[in-house]
């Protein structure tokens, strides 16, 4: 799967996760499925760590639990929009409502 | 290639494709494909992965209305990983890059994922560590299933290869197309084991792990003489068994001229030689073979393959099936056996802790009344037809037997007064299968025309060993002392009261032994049909005198080891010449 990184725009964040259960699954789905509807490519490192921001799979394996400090990176076409959408969900407090059903 | 050893329970040779049924556990083994094939096996795993995804959303449309907000996370975290592009596009370069066939690839993968999931400390994340062995279940069962075949639709010969094979399943064996049986589990006398020596299918039982290592279409080859099961032989191997193969062939067809010939020993004594059954249509083979009646008919099958209780009607189709092969040769019927399956336990309100010594058998058919009746009366329908005899199973007091025999009268007495003809005088047995049956046996002996003596039940009891257990196997072994000197007295106890008795179990067919059976006194043996001919080869070479010797000298040993090593030596000549 190849991505074309159209270097438009590059648009970085500095994140703080908030929420006690860190990014779990909710979250985490919440952002892998909104970041795969966006045209640009995004990333979110940990440390050294930089993951695929549209894969759940890498996104869990980053472990990022309350107090992770995440960079997370959008480029392309509609990189600005991206980057404000997706580190709200980042940083919110709590996910107490139950997942849509699909 | 690779090579693995159990115990041989079936002689024969089969050299044939596997087919691998329901490996629960689903241990992948290590398995490449050749590069050409390297892009199937990516299109299987893409399959693999649309189907999952399939199959989940089906989940969460079905249950929708049914499930609470934390089942529904688990199954949308599913479907998520089930659609990460980065997931598959890992699989698919191990595919690509090591030549890994797909299930291979999705357990390499799944699992370093796994692993790192649960060197976590946070609990949230370790606990994803299930959801990902799920997944990897379920990808599997899709890849798996699509290589495996159910054994209905088979066209050619082949090899079954499980952790162990159910009765059910074995009652839909169709001989033509089932070549060989190789399990996991298993002992000397699992109903694997009973059911291969009766159709005459080479079998090898507790393998290890020969599930895991077999992938469905290898070749293997299943060594029911030496307890080998070899998984893609090359061909020299190939080359080796087949003579092998002939070679026992040939040496079938030689003992197949016996088969008109008396048992009788070199000094005159007849041997009764019956055959065990299950099916009616092992009776043509007995038959064949030599057999001069049925020791044991076996009637749980018609409880098993049905999804019904059966009919009187069905009960009595059976029966007649296999009298019409042996005119006025003796059949002996013996009353459903059953329990610790799921006949008995669908049943249940709760299932029991211990089945095998819990309500089963004659204990379940005198709380089931209605169902032990129906039965009975097939079995005195079939005795107006023929030399029909009835027996109990798993009698371990006088009291079950004098219930039996009661609710018989009861029936008979129905019968006449409806006009249904029977052989009033139709004889009634039971197995001596338990210590305390065995033990009383000169008080039971008093009250019935015959014992049948199942030796596999009698040893497994008395030795406290489950005789389908792979790990205990070697502690199941009928030269006990315990087990030599119960079978002496029971058949004392039966000689006293004057009434017949035969061995049914599989020590009847166990050529080490059978001269000690005979040297203690037993005349009539009943056992699997393939292997009366070679019964009756030994019994035509040996002399009773030496029988009893044997026996008188084993009886006299106190461990098992002396007595088998004693064995051997003695029948060498007589037992390894033709292999």
């Amino acid at each position: 799967m190849v991505e074309e990184q159209t270097q438009e725009q590059s648009f970085e964040r500095r994140v703080v996760i908030r929420n006690p259960h860190g990014l779990h699954m909710r979250p985490a789905m919440d952002f892998v499925d909104r970041a795969s509807r966006f045209l640009c490519a995004v990333s979110l490192q940990k440390g050294g760590e930089r993951v695929d921001g549209k894969s759940i799979m890498q996104l869990a394996l980053l472990r990022a639990t309350q107090g992770t400090e995440l960079r997370l990176t959008t480029s392309g076409q509609d990189a600005g929009e991206a980057v404000e959408v997706l580190a709200a969900i980042l940083e919110k407090e709590s996910y107490d409502s139950p997942a849509e059903g699909r | 290639m690779e090579i693995i050893k159990g115990i041989a329970v079936s002689p024969g040779v089969a050299i044939c494709s596997a087919v691998v049924l329901d490996a629960e556990e689903m241990r992948i083994p290590r398995r490449t494909v050749k590069a050409e094939q390297a892009g199937a096996e990516v299109e299987r795993l893409k399959k693999a992965f649309g189907d999952a995804v399939r199959e989940v959303n089906n989940l969460q449309v079905a249950q929708a209305g049914q499930w609470d907000g934390k089942i529904k996370d688990i199954f949308a975290v599913h479907l998520h990983f089930l659609r990460d592009k980065t997931l598959q596009k890992q699989i698919r370069e191990l595919i690509q890059k090591e030549r890994y066939t797909a299930e291979y690839a999705v357990s390499v993968v799944l699992r370093e994922i796994a692993t790192h999931f649960a060197s976590t400390k946070d609990t949230y994340i370790s606990e994803r560590v299930t959801d990902i062995y799920d997944i990897e279940r379920r990808l599997l069962r899709h890849l798996m299933g699509s290589r495996r075949e159910d054994l209905d639709h088979l066209t050619a010969p082949v090899a079954v290869v499980a952790h162990d094979v159910t009765p059910t399943q074995t009652a839909s064996f169709d001989r033509q197309f089932v070549a060989g049986i190789a399990t996991d589990a298993g002992g000397r006398t699992s109903h694997t084991a009973i059911v291969a020596r009766s159709l005459g299918i080479p079998a090898v039982v507790a393998c290890t792990n020969v599930t895991a290592r077999t992938a469905a279409g290898d070749t293997v080859i299943i060594d029911g003489h030496r307890g080998t099961v070899v998984i893609n032989p090359d061909a020299a191997t190939i080359a080796e068994y087949q003579r092998y193969a002939a070679a026992g062939l040939e040496h079938l067809a030689e003992l197949d001229e016996l088969a008109h010939l008396p048992a009788v020993t070199t000094d005159g004594v007849n041997i009764g030689l019956l055959g065990n059954i299950e099916f009616p249509s092992e009776a043509e083979i007995t038959k064949l073979k030599g057999g001069q009646g049925i020791g044991l008919y076996r009637t749980e099958f018609l409880y098993l393959e049905a999804d019904h209780e059966p009919t009187e009607e069905e009960h009595y189709q059976a029966y007649r099936d296999v009298l019409k092969v042996f005119g006025r040769e003796p059949i002996t019927i013996r009353t459903v056996d059953l329990g610790a399956d799921k006949f008995t336990q669908r049943r249940r309100a709760s299932p029991e802790r211990n089945p095998f010594l819990g309500l089963r058998s004659i204990r379940y058919c005198l709380q089931n009344l209605s169902m032990f009746k129906t039965q009975m009366r097939a079995i005195l329908r079939a005795s107006a037809e023929g030399n029909v005899r009835i027996m109990f199973p798993l009698v371990t007091n006088l009291m079950e037997v004098r219930q039996a025999k009661w609710i018989l009268a009861e029936v008979k007495e129905d019968m006449e007064e409806q006009g249904v003809e029977f052989d009033e005088n139709m004889p009634v047995g039971t197995m001596i299968e338990t210590p305390a049956a065995a033990l009383t046996a000169g008080d039971i002996a008093d009250e019935v025309d015959f014992f049948s003596v199942g030796t596999n039940d009698l040893i497994q009891y008395t030795l406290a060993v489950d005789r389908v257990n792979e790990n205990v196997a070697s502690l199941y072994s009928p030269a006990h002392p315990a087990v030599l000197h119960l079978l002496r007295e029971v058949l004392q106890a039966a000689r006293r009261a004057n009434i017949g008795i035969h061995v049914c179990g599989e020590m009847a067919s166990d050529l080490e032994f059978v001269p000690v059976l005979l040297g203690m006194g037993y005349d009539e043996l009943s056992l699997a049909p393939p292997m009366l001919p070679e019964v009756k080869k030994l019994i035509r070479s040996l002399s009773l005198a030496e029988c009893r010797r044997m026996a008188r000298k084993v009886l006299s040993f106190d461990t098992d080891e002396q007595t088998i090593s004693y064995l051997r030596t003695e029948l060498e000549g007589l037992l390894y010449e033709a292999s």
